[in-house]
């Protein structure tokens, strides 16, 4: 039987957030049309007749109110409208960063995207070992319609290709992930890694400097002392506004393999950092040391069969993480158990559903991402079919399951063929926990609302970057045959794929990574 | 891309019978071993005939497939269904075993292996292998056939015979496959790995004498599945992975190495290359970095 939770596209409901009580019948007709005119797509609709608590709730409504037909049957689903929060919105493309060619460079291709605490600042990181950080513009009273938009702040290079002597191996200098730290002073700092060194770098503004200097003579050279008559106080004189980068503390060599995370503890003191086979707890002001806290290497590496794939820090207790393996499993530790915590406190696993076994069922299941609710209360793992969403009381399965893109599940062998299958998908959370987003193919992303359970797809392409312009949601057709807008999955690009998203920790303002383009869309409300 | 795919698929099941007939060679066999230290054993793997086509053609396809974007008309065209649905299960598995070995072969080209790939697809290597050894029923007759045509004239004698009611089909490549449709079993497929061996070496001339087959003369059949039973799918070991000898070139291993106790008995196992690699140099550093 499938998971009880999936939920699907083809379930239209025209409306997001109309409030409890008018779900069922604003539901029931569109849903009864569909199912007239489409009657394949009712398996899509089984799970929610077999998902005993929710499901039976769902029923009872459309039992209930079948009578209350009314003209929105039959339209397409205005699933994009508020995806997060209690308002009625939609999005709607904002901007867009990074060239137009066809040709793309290999080094601009974006590889993390990560907004800080306050989501004034945004930092992307690429191939090329470049990091870009936008800053928000103040809104301006002259423009009203224009919501603070995001402009570059500053761009440094942050790791260099390097090679490894010893090993006799190319370090690639693209960067893995960024974390930035709690702001504490008016710098900024921020933690890039790639596959071996971590750094901290600092952003610090500088708008003035001081002059009136008197102890060297304009060339920079010591004035003789003796001829130094009277003391002169600098002044600080306003220049035009800097913006510097500079590394603070570099992290090497700790991480025999490649380094998939980093996450900032809640300490703010501590920070851990994970590759295939072990987890490294630093101090951010030490460099030289670190703690091994986790180490899954088999003596014997031909014993091998797990990896870990990516691990987080709990948002608010700071003596516990999770970290995520290839077999779908995801573990969390207690710091306080042991210093070494190669056993776990929590073992989360979702046994494994015999119909769907396939060749590929270990590679599907590999966890490519793992985020703690900012709550603390939940965490969200990324495979490659679908978002799991955990409660952290409850070990032996996901509270719920969100499909991101089922249709692939048929061609699971080409995309294993052309190594899609290998895709590492992020995922991340709304500002209020409410609602999630991951990416695809074809440079869709989707976003899942916990709430009313609803989904969409939302596309980003250059063709609707108009400024304000609303997306429009995308359906991937599913067998049958293809309806108007709907667009069949084997004329899906699976070149355009969408990892990296972040979401704005208080707005609905979210990024997205298409390749070497950043796209930011917003909400407009209604 | 999928298109492609499709193609190829349809062509491998229009030319099956042809290459049946034709009793062609393929020169899919893999050697696996088995324990760390211990004897060697050889697996079947690449012996479907049906397949022969796909197999040769996703090396064409590797080049060509990945970044192409694909023509709309071209997909239509061939109604741009992947390939899984129109195989028969064993063709299925044996597809995705030679994907698997593939890329496993192709990951010592990349400037730096993925190791979370590396083992995702050793794992589904070994589930493949593990679950061809279950359908079997009884394990050794899966991994018996010690491929007729991978022996030489000179060593094959040495085979006992396989009895004729084994109940397992012997391609003439030698892989057996207990799920193969009768129509298969012409003369000639069906004990095979029997007295037929000989005549049927001659057909095989091209293919190269690997190195392994020396040991096989010293072992009784026995002790091979002995081996088999007790070791290989216990330990989940990374020895299973070692890969075929490289294609239509000479297996470039001495007679020599067969005789080193190391387990990987072919030259090629890439995977096993890279992580031991790993390991040492893991070592090294460990004792260099002192952490």
């Amino acid at each position: 039987m499938t998971s009880p939770r999936h939920v699907d596209g083809a379930v239209h409901a025209p409306s997001w957030n109309e409030g409890e009580k008018n779900h069922g019948q604003i539901l029931v007709a569109p849903l009864l049309l569909h199912l007239l005119l489409f009657p394949s797509s009712f398996s899509a609709l089984k799970p929610l007749f077999f998902d005993p608590p929710r499901a039976f709730a769902w029923r009872r409504k459309l039992l209930g109110h079948v009578g209350g037909a009314d003209g929105e049957a039959g339209v397409a689903p205005r699933g994009h409208t508020a995806m997060a929060g209690g308002n009625d919105f939609q999005w709607c493309f904002s901007q867009v960063k990074g060239a137009i060619d066809e040709d793309v460079a290999e080094a601009d291709i974006i590889s993390t995207v990560e907004f800080n605490y306050s989501g004034e600042l945004l930092a992307t990181g690429d191939k090329g070992g470049r990091v870009v950080i936008f800053q928000r513009e103040q809104e301006s009273k002259n423009r009203p319609h224009s919501r603070g938009e995001y402009n570059v702040y500053s761009t440094f290079q942050s790791h260099e290709p390097e090679f490894d002597y010893l090993k006799s191996l190319e370090i690639e200098e693209k960067i893995n992930k960024i974390r930035w730290l709690p702001q504490q002073n008016a710098a900024h700092f921020l933690l890039s890694t790639n596959d071996k060194t971590i750094k901290l770098w600092k952003i610090s503004e500088r708008d003035k400097r001081a002059e009136g200097y008197n102890l060297k003579d304009e060339d920079g050279r010591l004035r003789d002392p003796f001829r130094i008559t009277s003391l002169r106080v600098p002044v600080l004189m306003p220049m035009d506004l800097m913006v510097e980068a500079s590394p603070r503390r570099i992290f090497a060599n700790a991480h025999t393999y490649h380094i998939n995370s980093i996450s900032v503890n809640s300490d703010h003191e501590t920070y851990l950092s994970a590759d295939d086979l072990r987890i490294n707890l630093w101090h951010l002001e030490i460099t030289d040391r670190s703690f091994n806290i986790v180490d899954i290497k088999p003596a014997n590496m031909e014993e091998l069969t797990e990896v870990i794939t990516a691990a987080e820090c709990h948002p608010h207790q700071c003596n516990v993480f999770v970290y995520s393996s290839s077999k779908g499993t995801i573990r969390l530790c207690d710091m306080r158990a042991a210093a070494l915590c190669d056993r776990h406190t929590k073992f989360f696993e979702e046994p494994e559903d015999p119909s769907s076994r396939s060749f590929f069922s270990e590679i599907i299941s590999s966890i490519s991402d793992v985020k703690f609710s900012h709550s603390g209360r939940y965490m969200m793992t990324r495979d490659y079919l679908s978002v799991k969403v955990w409660d952290l009381n409850m070990e032996n399965r996901p509270v719920e399951t969100y499909q991101v893109h089922e249709y692939l599940r048929s061609k699971l062998c080409s995309l294993y063929e052309n190594d899609c299958i290998f895709d590492k998908f992020e995922c991340c959370w709304n500002g209020s926990d409410g609602a999630i987003m991951t990416g695809s193919y074809n440079n869709f992303f989707r976003m899942f609302d916990r709430n009313s359970r609803r989904d969409i797809t939302l596309e980003a392409s250059r063709e609707s970057s108009k400024p304000r312009a609303m997306l429009k949601p995308r359906k991937v057709c599913t067998g049958g045959k293809r309806k108007k807008d709907e667009i069949s999955v084997d004329s899906l690009d699976f070149n355009k794929k969408i990892l990296h998203t972040a979401w704005h920790p208080k707005e609905n303002v979210i990024a997205v990574a298409a390749t070497n383009n950043l796209y930011i869309f917003q909400d407009k409300i209604n | 891309m999928y298109s492609k795919y499709a193609t190829d698929v349809s062509t491998q099941v229009q030319n099956s019978q042809l290459q049946l007939m034709q009793k062609d060679v393929d020169t899919g066999s893999y050697w696996l071993p088995l324990v760390a230290g211990g004897p060697k054993c050889r697996l079947q793997v690449g012996p479907n005939p049906r397949l022969k086509v796909g197999s040769s053609l996703s090396l064409t396809r590797y080049m060509l497939g990945r970044g192409v974007k694909r023509k709309m008309s071209e997909y239509e065209a061939s109604g741009g269904l992947g390939p899984l649905p129109d195989l028969p299960y064993p063709q299925q598995r044996q597809l995705v075993l030679d994907l698997c070995l593939n890329k496993l072969q192709g990951c010592h080209t990349r400037a730096e292996p993925s190791l979370h790939r590396s083992v995702l697809l050793a794992n589904t290597l070994r589930h493949i292998q593990e679950e061809l050894r279950r359908e079997g029923g009884d394990p050794p007759a899966i991994l018996a056939p010690a491929p007729p045509h991978v022996a030489t004239p000179l060593h094959s004698p040495d085979m006992p015979p396989i009895p004729p009611d084994c109940g397992v089909i012997c391609s003439p490549t030698g892989g057996c496959w207990p799920g193969l449709p009768i129509a298969m079993k012409e003369p000639g497929l069906i004990g095979g790995c029997g007295d037929n061996t000989r005549s049927s070496d001659s057909l095989f001339g091209s293919f190269e004498i690997t190195n392994s087959t020396s040991y096989l003369t010293d072992l009784a059949f026995d002790d091979i599945f002995e081996d088999i039973d007790t070791s290989m799918y216990d330990s989940s070991d990374f020895s299973v992975l070692a890969l075929p000898p490289a294609r239509g070139t000479g297996t470039t291993t001495g007679p020599e190495d067969s005789l080193k106790p190391f387990p990987s008995c072919t030259s090629t196992s890439t995977l096993q290359l890279c992580l031991t690699d790993l390991n040492d140099l893991d070592h090294i550093m460990e004792i260099l970095v002192g952490s």
